[in-house]
């Protein structure tokens, strides 16, 4: 294995943040050397990253995929600005994909800062979602599609990308503490919405998965 | 030492697996919770949500998209960069930037006013809120 993928794919671990720095350093001189293992390795460990973030704040997979694309573009040209001091990787580069998100949000005239009023119907959520009776995981999709933008991004990087909240508040260019909030009032609304609508979701859940804890 | 507003805060935020919570506060929280039934109990409530939300996980990227991606990088960043200031300049170029430099410094020493308070701060404020990346992207759009 080459050293900068040695780099890459191993964890920081006895280096830690040092480690991690170096790390991310190695990979962003071998992607602005043009080194494809490189750009293959950090495809791959941000993609999943950014086409969570864009299908999640724009409710539209193809439109999330074109925001992929843009996003990678803009790490191309950009990568020699990277500093990884300032920022993991990870959240350097989905900072980027946010903010292409929020721009194509702005031209759709979707509100941005809004962040207590559903956006949609919980059955209006996106179009690709019906709410058959007993499908729980489009009634689950459904009511995440429907909380305001900020609370998607914020648990879409906490509970599904499982970004420590340093990582997530610094992606979203807030404070842990609005972090916090976020999060709760995203999940407050989400507990109202499983539990009121349609029966109650998450009893049911509870029911299926009884010996879990 | 942990309480149980705090705790009951993280879990409304972070939800019932502990591994999602800050890692300052995590072992506390742990233990917290092994003496705590109502923490428990919280914990508990929050894995019902947790469960539902796992049922809405994104679809995975295809490998189509990262094929894509990866094809869509240049051979060499640096390369790019450097064939880029290579490119010949006109000739008046340098002329014009002398000029500028000329009028904006005379402007300045004849013309200025001696700021009263505070503006070292006010330009670290402007160009602190310039990262790396937005002061590329004005750079490119200029």
């Amino acid at each position: 294995m080459r050293p900068v993928l040695r780099l890459v794919s191993g964890s920081p671990g006895k280096g830690g943040e040092d480690g991690r720095i170096a790390a991310d350093r190695a990979l962003a001189h071998g992607v602005e050397r043009g080194d494809r293992d490189a750009v293959a390795a950090l495809t791959a460990r941000c993609l999943p990253l950014v086409t969570g973030l864009a299908a999640r704040t724009l409710r539209d997979p193809i439109e999330a995929e074109d925001v992929a694309q843009d996003t990678f573009i803009k790490v191309w040209r950009r990568i020699a600005q990277y500093h990884p001091e300032r920022a993991r990787l990870e959240t350097w580069v989905a900072r980027i994909a946010l903010n292409l998100c929020y721009d194509r949000l702005r031209k759709r005239g979707e509100a941005l800062m809004g962040d207590d009023t559903p956006e949609l119907a919980a059955s209006d959520a996106g179009a690709d979602v019906s709410l058959a009776a007993g499908d729980d995981a489009r009634r689950v999709r459904a009511a995440v599609a429907a909380l305001p933008v900020r609370q998607r991004a914020a648990l879409e990087l906490c509970h599904f990308q499982e970004l420590g909240n340093i990582q997530a508040a610094a992606v979203l260019e807030i404070s842990v503490e609005a972090l916090e909030s976020l999060l709760a009032r995203g999940r407050r609304a989400l507990k109202a919405a499983l539990s009121d609508e349609h029966g109650d979701l998450l009893a049911g859940l509870t029911a299926g998965h009884g010996g879990e804890t | 030492m942990m309480m149980l507003e705090r705790f009951a805060a993280l879990c409304a935020a972070y939800g019932g697996n502990l591994e999602r919570w800050p890692q300052a506060e995590r072992e506390a929280a742990r233990a917290f919770a092994q003496t705590t039934p109502e923490a428990r109990d919280l914990l508990t409530q929050a894995q019902m949500l947790d469960r539902a939300l796992d049922q809405a996980r994104p679809a995975p990227a295809s490998d189509d998209l990262a094929r894509r991606i990866a094809a869509s990088a240049p051979a060499s960043v640096s390369a790019r960069r450097s064939t880029r200031s290579a490119a010949p300049r006109p000739a008046w170029a340098a002329m014009a930037a002398a000029l500028a430099l000329t009028v904006g410094l005379g402007a300045g020493w004849f013309g200025g006013a001696p700021a009263e308070t505070g503006d070292m701060d006010l330009y670290a404020d402007a160009f602190g809120a310039l990262d790396e990346s937005a002061a590329l992207e004005l750079l490119e759009d200029a």
